[in-house]
């Protein structure tokens, strides 16, 4: 009996939690979903109106109508696409270098690339400022795919490292034997072999770039280079300096979250697949 | 196929171990060679210094008369089969066999014909398309013989192939592969530590302690002649016997027994005067009733084999085991021991050596 009540408890204490955790997360973007098919006149009213009365999609027409959301849009997933195709390679390499290929002084090189990762990007801000006007990269989309790349490389050499040391040395012992190249080894064995590493780092850094603001806000300031973060963030102000227009940014922060949750989805029956079973015996 | 050898090969690792220990042997062309020994011997180190998995310290390797020292491990052409099996779980059984193959761009008719054959060979042709995880581990093991087979390599490396699978398939896997690589005509180099193994399959048996060939020989030369105390206790179950003795009088004392020295000693002269003698259970003939020549001992403890049972003896103040029939086996009471005159095996207690005479 008592087992009973203990596990009963257990499992509504789980629930709870459960859903506290999922409110405390989805909550505030539920809210924004649901302001963003609000009609203004309902969204700054008093007392709070929950549920809209209609239904309305004038602010989604009007983030892409009136202004270029499409195109920012575009430049975010191409900054980002390519920061971190840019930041996985690289990290990749690092990785295998550092888990399988025994270089004398990896330790320190392991510990080098800790203390980076520990750096605030912000102390970067201004030297990288001084450093992209020289090479004349201001408003150009190679100042945040370099910087953005650069940044993420510790967090990814770190993340796969410990995934490719789970790989059994035997495997790529094998694969010696059988005529691999080292690079053949990695891109052959150990990347089929870690693709739900790859796959959650690779969201991961996306993340990251896409959410980005401070380097996008400082190194691009035309309209044609400028990402979601820093396109959200031109939105207040646009019609009278003293009116944020709630409707707007809503749904441009839906619409700029709604990629990342397509691409969770994507991936995630590739984030659980479990791929190294069988490797071994047992 | 071809010849295989090591020549004073080294290993010592960063942390000063010494892996392998100035080891060289030779194996013929068609040669089985099986390295036997326990776990951390080095045995194993000296597969992969032979398959290029590891630099020798200093020493040469050779396969088929050509220095392989500076090769890489796939163009040294010898194939490896893993204790692990190390199969690529994200590739079927067919590519696992055939991915040197096609790294080699060999022809896709002939990826085709000889995986395909080297598969039905080994009998796992309907498992051509599976994954590994799909796999038993007698099935896994098969495809990862698979693969070093279809390579036709010029040796095959076994490192413990057997030492995962179940006692049954082990014992069948045994006489499986000694038909194969007879029939392949292949050179072979077997690690295990499993010392039935060694005999049944292997031509010639290197036993390795320490990095070191404590005896390279057929496995008859072995078991009959091992060369020092602990090739003799390592081969042959169960273990050999040791009493320590004293030479006095032209006859080996221990306690208040004695023996005639073996007939092979002619002299005394040049023979320490305490030596360890050696002698197998199954050399040892355990009798109900006096007789000349017999030592009288006390039977201790019985373990049943089925076939025969170990029956555990106290000979004065040693313990000796005797390989006996079922019947004979029967705990306690008092017994008579005869030795084997010509089954006698002098040691020297100070460097285990086995006594020249």
């Amino acid at each position: 009996m008592q087992d009973l009540g203990s596990g009963m408890l257990r499992k509504g204490c789980f629930i709870l939690a459960t859903a506290g955790l999922l409110l405390f997360s989805v909550g505030p973007f539920g809210w924004e979903v649901l302001t963003s098919i609000k009609p203004s006149s309902e969204i700054a009213q008093s007392p709070v109106v929950y549920v809209p009365s209609r239904v309305t999609f004038e602010h989604y027409v009007a983030l892409f109508a009136r202004r270029d959301f499409g195109g920012y849009l575009v430049n975010s997933a191409v900054v980002s696409s390519l920061a971190t195709l840019l930041c996985m390679i690289a990290g990749m390499l690092a990785a295998y270098a550092l888990a399988k290929l025994n270089i004398p002084g990896s330790p320190l090189f392991l510990v080098i690339v800790l203390a980076v990762a520990l750096v605030p990007p912000i102390i970067l801000l201004i030297p990288l400022y001084e450093m992209m006007r020289w090479a004349d990269w201001i408003n150009h989309r190679g100042a945040l795919v370099l910087p953005y790349a650069a940044l993420n490389l510790p967090f990814a050499t770190l993340v796969l490292r410990a995934f490719f040391r789970q790989i059994p040395q035997d495997l790529l012992e094998a694969a010696r034997i059988d005529g691999f190249t080292r690079v053949g080894i990695l891109f052959k064995i150990i990347v089929p072999l870690s693709a739900p590493a790859l796959a959650t780092t690779a969201i991961l850094v996306f993340v990251f770039c896409w959410n980005e603001f401070i380097f996008a806000l400082t190194f691009i300031t035309t309209d044609a280079y400028k990402t979601i973060p820093v396109g959200i963030a031109g939105l207040s102000g646009v019609t009278s300096p003293y009116e944020i227009p709630w409707g707007l940014i809503s749904a441009a922060a839906v619409t700029g979250t709604l990629p990342l949750i397509v691409l969770v989805l994507i991936f995630q029956r590739r984030i659980v697949q479990g791929l190294t079973a069988g490797a071994l015996k047992g | 196929m071809a010849e295989v050898a090591v020549e004073e090969l080294y290993k010592i690792f960063p942390d000063h171990v010494v892996a392998v220990d100035g080891v060289s042997f030779h194996v013929r062309d068609r040669g089985f060679l099986t390295l036997l020994g326990p776990s951390g011997c080095g045995k194993s180190t000296i597969l992969r210094l032979i398959a290029g998995l590891e630099k020798p310290s200093s020493g040469k390797v050779y396969v088929d008369g050509r220095l392989v020292n500076d090769q890489h491990p796939a163009d040294r052409d010898v194939a490896m089969v893993f204790q692990s099996y190390a199969l690529y779980p994200h590739m079927n059984c067919f590519d696992n066999m055939a991915v040197h193959l096609k790294l080699r761009k060999v022809p896709r008719e002939e990826i085709q014909r000889r995986t395909r054959e080297t598969a039905r060979l080994l009998g796992i042709e309907n498992l051509l398309h599976r994954k590994p995880k799909a796999l038993s581990g007698g099935q896994r093991q098969r495809v990862a013989l698979g693969r070093a087979i279809v390579r036709q390599p010029k040796a095959f490396l076994l490192d413990e192939p057997l030492s995962n699978l179940d006692a049954i398939l082990r014992e069948r896997m045994r006489g499986d592969l000694k038909a194969l690589f007879s029939a392949m005509g292949a050179t072979v180099i077997y690690v295990t530590h499993d010392q039935v193994e060694a005999m049944t399959m292997s031509d010639t048996i290197a036993v390795v302690r320490a990095g070191k060939i404590q005896q390279i020989g057929s496995p008859a030369e072995i078991y009959h002649n091992p060369a020092n105390v602990f090739v003799a206790q390592f081969v042959g179950s169960p273990r050999m016997n040791f009493l320590r003795c004293t030479i006095e009088s032209g006859r080996l004392t221990f306690g208040r027994h004695d023996l005639p020295l073996p007939r092979a000693v002619v002299s005394t002269v040049g023979l320490p005067a305490n030596v360890l003698l050696g002698i197998r259970p199954e050399h040892l003939t355990v009798l109900r009733e006096a007789t000349p020549g017999a030592l009288e001992a006390q039977a201790d403890l019985c373990e049943p084999l089925g076939a025969f049972t170990i029956l555990h003896l106290r000979l004065g103040e040693n313990a000796i085991a005797a390989l006996v029939t079922p019947e004979d086996a029967q705990m306690g009471g008092r017994r008579w021991v005869e030795f084997h005159g010509g089954k006698i095996h002098l040691f020297d207690p100070a460097t285990e050596e086995r006594l020249k005479y």
